[in-house]
């Protein structure tokens, strides 16, 4: 077929010519199709001392747009020996290398997907970029039929393709809820990024809280003085709120229940405002738990990183329980730290024999489902105080907001927590509203920003896979006037916070226990005029569309 | 001649609708097409809905405004997916080539009049679409700031830096026309 002009031509105009064009899009092989860095769609390189402080290979200064990605000279090798081992140790990677039939049930499931039109973002074929490396080197088939078997060799532009679409992939597994073989394209990235850190490709976002994790306790890497301050300082916004000081008890040996959450929480609005939110609802339990300074992090950015860095992560809150001497542990609004716990922590480091299976101290409630870990959601813990009539609650101070609830998706579908944050929800707020059945629950949209992708250099990215969530909240918004999106997990805090500035600008984000401390009326508590964020309640400032 | 195109509106629509799906790749242009659930498909469902009216209002010479209003969805869209700004709005103009192909060379000899101004309000509209662009875009680099910001609210509160709402809770207002 003759060249077409494009419009911006000046033959585009000529009468015949125009007859000509063809809209039929060009056809391109997804192999032959090489990868574009372009600014606003990578997260930048882990920094050297970063990947030095953990020990981690080839650290050094790199550039995601530089052709020379200064690998090491035997990537190939460590490639290969790296995928080996984990073909052998993990029967799961291997069945999910084997498996797929390519139905394409999960093809257009993807957040990433649906927002930017990449095929490379739809997961199976996501996963046929280390798919065909492993039919290439791995198998019979793919060693004699080559290409025709879906085979390729693994060259630095395959690598190149890898970092890309690995660290494009939020982990959030809502593309296995629809694969009827039950693949986890969740731990396929998981896989590919272990590969990766063999080579030293890893992000900063994830790496650099890894490391603060390691060395301080938190992602953050906010010291024990830090840490001390800060929850001094909610307590101060906490009295002027209600009028009560509560107690903050820190490193508290013999205490009954060690409470952890993610360290986002600690300074990042609007997480600061659950965290004020347990504060008080234990305060207000007189519950017998204390902080840690050690294990300051919920979170567990190990999961975005290596099976190893999970280990080394979390074993820190369980030596912190033991340290301690508690009971149990209780964990706060955190998505994939429920991941790690529900599914990964029992053969990492568990089981946590030295603790005791938790029972809630108010109600007598034995958490038959936390036996192993020993951690129980504080969703499942609070929902359990409201059916018990523990907690005085006044939904009328909620009264000006509209709420809808996002399922964060670890919580959702790693963890089954469904029922709980909406029975708080109900018992916290008159005017709860849910989003479409197909964005919610099991079936869930990510926020874009999840498995250590929540930082703002890859915005645009982030906000194309952001779109099929904001589109639900937005179409929430203009139907039933919702103004609030709930969220039980900081980075959905974080960064839906930003989804809906761009998606559904009159909608902010807040967490269930900000409304539950709002809704929560206190022993001796002044009368309330303010919320947390120090507004005033039910007035007309600052609270969208009321 | 704006009757003899309202007749052809379908055909046009589809080629034009086909010139806008050529933008992005085969495989998206066909989920695009095949699913028509508002949640599973924003991209399909804000397609479906803006190049249609659009073409009516062209037609019936409506006024830049009233035009870019049908296109906001799929701009806000178009604005963080892969493409230049340029591409972002380029297919607009290729309702100028779709609706010269509805005329034989010689109905387009005699429609020249009406083709001059058809033309025109194709590049208003443009001129319009680029604007929304940019009015995204520029909210890209807002929602951007913001979060920053309340990534360390805590801290700015403690020292006092700011006694400024960190989440004033609505995103900066739509710049309108």
């Amino acid at each position: 077929m003759a060249r077409q002009a494009k419009f911006d031509e000046i033959e585009y105009y000529d009468h015949k010519a125009l007859s000509a064009v063809d809209f039929r899009p060009p056809e391109t092989g997804w192999m032959d199709t090489p990868v574009d860095m372009r600014p606003g769609t990578f997260i930048y390189p882990a920094k050297p001392r970063h990947l030095e402080y953990l020990g981690f290979p080839n650290p050094r200064e790199w550039n995601p747009q530089d052709d020379d990605w200064k690998l090491p000279e035997n990537w190939k090798e460590i490639i290969f020996k790296g995928m080996r081992e984990r073909l052998d140790e993990y029967r799961s990677f291997r069945v999910f290398m084997d498996i797929c039939v390519r139905c394409g049930a999960c093809a257009d499931k993807c957040h990433f997907f649906i927002g930017s039109g990449d095929p490379k973002n739809m997961p199976v074929l996501r996963a046929e970029l280390i798919r065909s490396v492993y039919r290439n080197d791995f198998t019979t088939a793919g060693k004699i039929l080559g290409k025709l078997a879906g085979a390729r060799e693994v060259t630095i532009d395959v690598i190149k393709e890898w970092f890309y679409y690995f660290y494009q992939c939020t982990e959030c597994r809502r593309c296995s809820v629809f694969c009827p073989y039950g693949i986890d394209t969740a731990e396929i990235t998981m896989m590919a990024r272990e590969l990766l850190n063999l080579l030293g490709l890893n992000v900063n976002w994830i790496i650099e809280p890894v490391a603060n994790c390691f060395r301080t306790g938190n992602h953050l890497g906010i010291q024990p003085h830090g840490l001390k301050d800060t929850l001094e300082f909610f307590a101060d916004d906490i009295e002027e709120a209600t009028g009560i000081k509560v107690d903050i008890p820190l490193n508290k040996k013999g205490a009954e229940i060690l409470f952890v959450t993610p360290s986002g929480d600690f300074l990042a609005d609007p997480g600061t405002f659950t965290c004020m939110g347990y504060m008080m609802l234990f305060h207000e339990l007189g519950l017998d738990y204390t902080w840690s300074t050690y294990a300051s992090e919920g979170g567990n950015f190990g999961l975005f990183t290596s099976h190893e860095t999970i280990k080394r992560l979390n074993a820190k809150i369980y030596a912190e329980a033991k340290r301690l001497g508690v009971k149990w542990i209780l964990g706060g609004e955190c998505g994939h730290m429920w991941r790690v716990v529900n599914q990964y922590m029992d053969t990492v480091n568990g089981p946590a024999d030295f603790l005791e299976v938790p029972r809630s101290p108010i109600t007598g409630t034995v958490f038959e489902n936390a036996r192993s870990t020993k951690m129980v959601h504080i969703t499942e813990f609070t929902a359990d105080l409201i059916k018990h009539g523990k907690l005085k609650l006044d939904k009328s101070q909620n009264d000006h907001i509209r709420v809808t609830f996002h399922d964060s998706c670890n919580p959702a579908r790693a963890m089954g927590i469904l029922e709980e944050p909406r029975y708080i929800l109900k018992h916290v707020c008159n005017h709860f509203y849910e989003m479409p059945e197909n964005t919610i629950r099991e079936q869930t949209f990510c926020c874009g920003g999840g498995a250590g992708l929540g930082t703002d250099e890859n915005m645009e990215m982030r906000l194309r896979g952001g779109l099929p969530r904001g589109n639900a909240v937005q179409h929430v918004h203009e139907r039933f006037g919702v103004n609030h999106l709930v969220a039980m997990c900081a980075i959905d805090r974080a960064t839906l916070s930003t989804v809906c500035e761009y998606w559904a600008p009159e909608v902010r984000v807040a967490g269930i226990h900000e409304l539950l401390a709002n809704a929560m009326v206190m022993r001796g508590q002044k009368k309330r005029t303010l919320n947390l964020r120090l507004e005033p309640i039910n007035g007309e400032e600052g609270d969208g569309d009321e | 001649m704006e009757e003899q195109l309202k007749r052809s509106r379908d055909r046009i629509v589809r080629k034009w609708t086909d010139a806008l799906l050529n933008t992005y790749s085969p495989e998206m242009a066909r989920f695009i097409r095949k699913e028509k659930d508002l949640f599973a498909n924003p991209v399909g469902a804000a397609v479906r809905t803006s190049l249609g009216p659009l073409f009516d209002a062209l037609v019936d010479d409506e006024s830049p405004e009233r035009m870019v209003a049908h296109l906001d969805q799929l701009i806000q869209i178009r604005c963080v997916q892969d493409f230049a700004p340029s591409e972002a709005v380029g297919f607009l103009l290729e309702i100028k080539g779709i609706v010269r192909t509805q005329l034989s060379e010689q109905e387009s000899r005699s429609a020249v009049r009406f083709l001059e101004t058809f033309d025109r309000r194709v590049d208003l509209l443009v001129l319009r679409a680029f604007d929304r662009l940019a009015m995204y875009r520029d909210r890209t680099w807002e929602v951007r700031i913001r979060e920053v910001k309340r990534r360390v609210a805590t801290l700015a509160r403690m020292s006092r830096l700011t006694d400024q709402d960190l989440d004033p809770g609505v995103a900066p207002t739509p710049a309108t026309e």
